[in-house]
């Protein structure tokens, strides 16, 4: 049952981790998707590219950019998940694993 | 060089009424001469001042108004000209995406090549490199494929988010640097437009040296400011994986159809054709700017989708997916799209009613 | 008005002869004021008073001629020290007629009568006698005079020349 715990604290370690990457992902995301450079390009159509120069490249450029930081946040978060769930199934069903996974986790906590 | 940008519209009006002024005074002294000629006035040359200062006045009463309808279309061309796109607004708008480097920094941290910064490790992703070791004993397939399959590459595919996060920054640094030599020029050309216009009206040929567009300036500018690095690109590919086949394809300059403009002329008409001329060789030289800075960004566009051109010679047109498919020189790379957006792990699809498994984490050892 | 414009209105340029002997001052576009050396007057000829007014009225279009150039450079931010060479033979011989065209200017008093052919070559004349006569301020004034009329004619002419040059 030692081990078990040992190894289901470490889970819970891995989980913290994807998390907080999952986090970073997320945030440089909505920092990305929160840049819009329309007003800034903004001229008359006469000059250079046109009205709004080469914002709608630049946009779908910023878009795959969200994209793939979203889609490897879901990726991070959703095994994050996966590891609660496994966390859950192992704990839920013995009062003393539970028990002792609860003080090895105060015992060594996630910084 | 004054600095007129702040006021165009204002030093083109001025501009206009010193077309109009010279122009008339120089159309006034052609019909002098041929009155002269033909008998119909004496010699203007012997001409009293008083009498000079009066048939001037004549002369102007009756064409001013229509000699300066003929260079009205200037104060068009610098309306236009006026409105150029704010350097500061473009700069702003491109550190903005700077906390998003800070965070994207990976566990080691990255210099951003574009400008040199230092961003230190994300602490978001200081046990990335420990998540393998915390998941040693669980062996179910899933699990497995989460220790070696995505946890190792996402420190690579991170830095290549950092990376393209530098990439979407690069046109707008690169746009606020043209812009701002774009608008010097501008200011330029009215300069060198009085001062054409003083050599007329003191009697005096059009010095030899041109106007050089500091916008060609601002083209190195633009091309050093990497997509890939400048002249480090072949070091910023590299960097970005080897699945990545792309060895500078984006390093480069764009087309310079003028480099000097010459603003000179016989007669003040002649100076508005040749100021005319100057202003759509500027036009042509922003719109080839903004081209190779739009080609640049269409080629991460392709490369994030897994479609790389065969060289950097290669035309960035016709691409996937923005213009149906791509070439049948483009190839396409699963592997590359994996160096961005890596693949769904099954671990992901864990249920409680599957995650002891032995498809998902199984049991410990 | 340019800015050009606005400095040749107020520039203020002048020129000595080698010997030091005589000055001239341009004020704006066409007021002259010259000025002798302390007690050169006094034992001075027609003659010599004549040779250095011609002497004054080249230096002193070189002096603003320098002057117009520097003011340029300021202005474009780089060095412009002259024309450019003609691009077109019309463009040579427009620039020929107004370096020959023959500006005059006479004193009120007819003491002092200059002449210049394209603002180069200067030559003047002071009637006999002027010097024991008139003051030194009267002879100043009146080569002034005659300087200012002279200007203003070379630059009405310029203005005829110049135009109709480029047809």
């Amino acid at each position: 049952m030692a081990d078990l715990v040992v190894d289901l604290h470490d889970l819970w370690f891995a989980e913290q981790s994807c998390t907080e990457m999952a986090q970073a992902h997320t945030q440089a995301a909505s920092t990305v998707g929160g840049c819009d450079a329309a007003d800034a390009l903004d001229r008359p159509a006469g000059i250079g590219l046109g009205s709004s120069g080469f914002y709608s490249d630049w946009s779908y450029l910023r878009d795959q950019i969200v994209g793939m930081l979203t889609t490897n946040a879901s990726s991070l978060d959703d095994s994050a998940a996966a590891m609660r769930i496994c966390i859950d199934t192992f704990t839920s069903t013995d009062a003393d694993v539970a028990q002792d996974f609860k003080e090895r986790q105060a015992a060594i906590p996630y910084e | 060089m004054s600095d007129n940008y702040g006021d165009v519209r204002g030093e083109a009006t001025t501009l206009v009424d010193r077309f109009a002024e010279l122009e008339t005074r120089h159309q006034a002294m052609l019909a002098f001469e041929t009155a002269a000629e033909d008998g119909s006035l004496d010699d203007a040359h012997a001409w009293t001042n008083e009498r000079r200062a009066r048939e001037l006045q004549v002369y102007s009463d009756q064409w001013y108004g229509e000699i300066r309808s003929w260079f009205e279309d200037i104060e068009e061309l610098f309306d236009e000209l006026a409105d150029l796109p704010d350097p500061g607004t473009l700069l702003s708008t491109a550190q903005s995406l700077n906390p998003a480097l800070s965070i994207m920094s990976g566990p080691s941290g990255h210099t951003d090549i574009s400008g040199g910064t230092e961003y230190a490790p994300s602490a978001s992703f200081d046990k990335l490199q420990s998540v393998p070791t915390y998941l040693a004993d669980w062996n179910g397939i899933a699990a497995d494929a989460f220790k070696s399959n995505f946890i190792p590459p996402l420190e690579r595919v991170a830095h290549n988010e950092f990376e393209a996060i530098v990439s979407l920054r690069s046109p707008l640094l690169a746009a606020g640097e043209m812009w701002k030599q774009a608008r010097k020029d501008v200011s330029d050309l009215i300069d060198e437009t009085n001062s054409a216009l003083d050599d007329y009206e003191g009697g005096k040929g059009a010095a030899d040296a041109v106007l050089a567009l500091s916008i060609i300036g601002a083209v190195v500018a633009v091309a050093a400011v990497p997509f890939t690095g400048g002249t480090s690109a072949a070091l910023y590919w590299a960097i970005a994986g080897s699945a990545i086949g792309v060895t500078g394809a984006v390093v480069g300059y764009p087309a310079e159809p003028k480099k000097e403009l010459d603003i000179s002329g016989d007669t003040p008409a002649d100076i508005a054709v040749s100021l005319r001329q100057a202003v759509a060789d500027m036009k042509l030289q922003w719109i080839e700017n903004e081209i190779f800075i739009r080609d640049k960004i269409r080629s991460l566009t392709d490369l994030i989708s897994g479609y790389t051109a065969p060289s950097e010679d290669s035309p960035p047109l016709p691409r996937y997916p923005n213009v149906g498919a791509p070439t049948s020189g483009h190839t396409y790379s699963q592997a590359t799209v994996h160096e961005f957006s890596l693949p769904r792990p099954a671990l992901a699809d864990t249920t409680p009613g599957n995650a002891q498994d032995d498809d998902h984490f199984g049991k410990p050892d | 008005m340019s800015e050009m414009g606005r400095h040749l209105d107020t520039l203020v340029v002048s020129a000595t002869t080698p010997d030091e002997t005589a000055s001239a001052t341009l004020h704006g576009r066409t007021r002259v004021t010259v000025s002798l050396a302390s007690g050169y007057y006094a034992y001075t000829t027609d003659d010599r008073l004549a040779d250095k007014l011609a002497q004054l009225g080249r230096l002193l279009w070189v002096a603003r001629m320098q002057e117009y150039y520097r003011f340029k450079s300021e202005q474009l931010g780089r060095q412009v020290r002259g024309e450019g060479a003609p691009r077109t033979p019309a463009q040579s011989e427009r620039r020929e007629a107004r370096d020959n065209i023959v500006a005059r200017g006479v004193s009120h008093d007819g003491a002092v009568g200059l002449a210049a052919v394209g603002l180069f070559t200067w030559t003047a004349s002071v009637a006999p006698g002027t010097a024991r006569r008139s003051s030194e301020e009267e002879f100043c004034s009146a080569a002034g005079q005659a300087a200012e009329q002279l200007i203003e004619d070379h630059l009405w002419n310029l203005a005829l020349v110049w135009a109709n040059g480029a047809r």
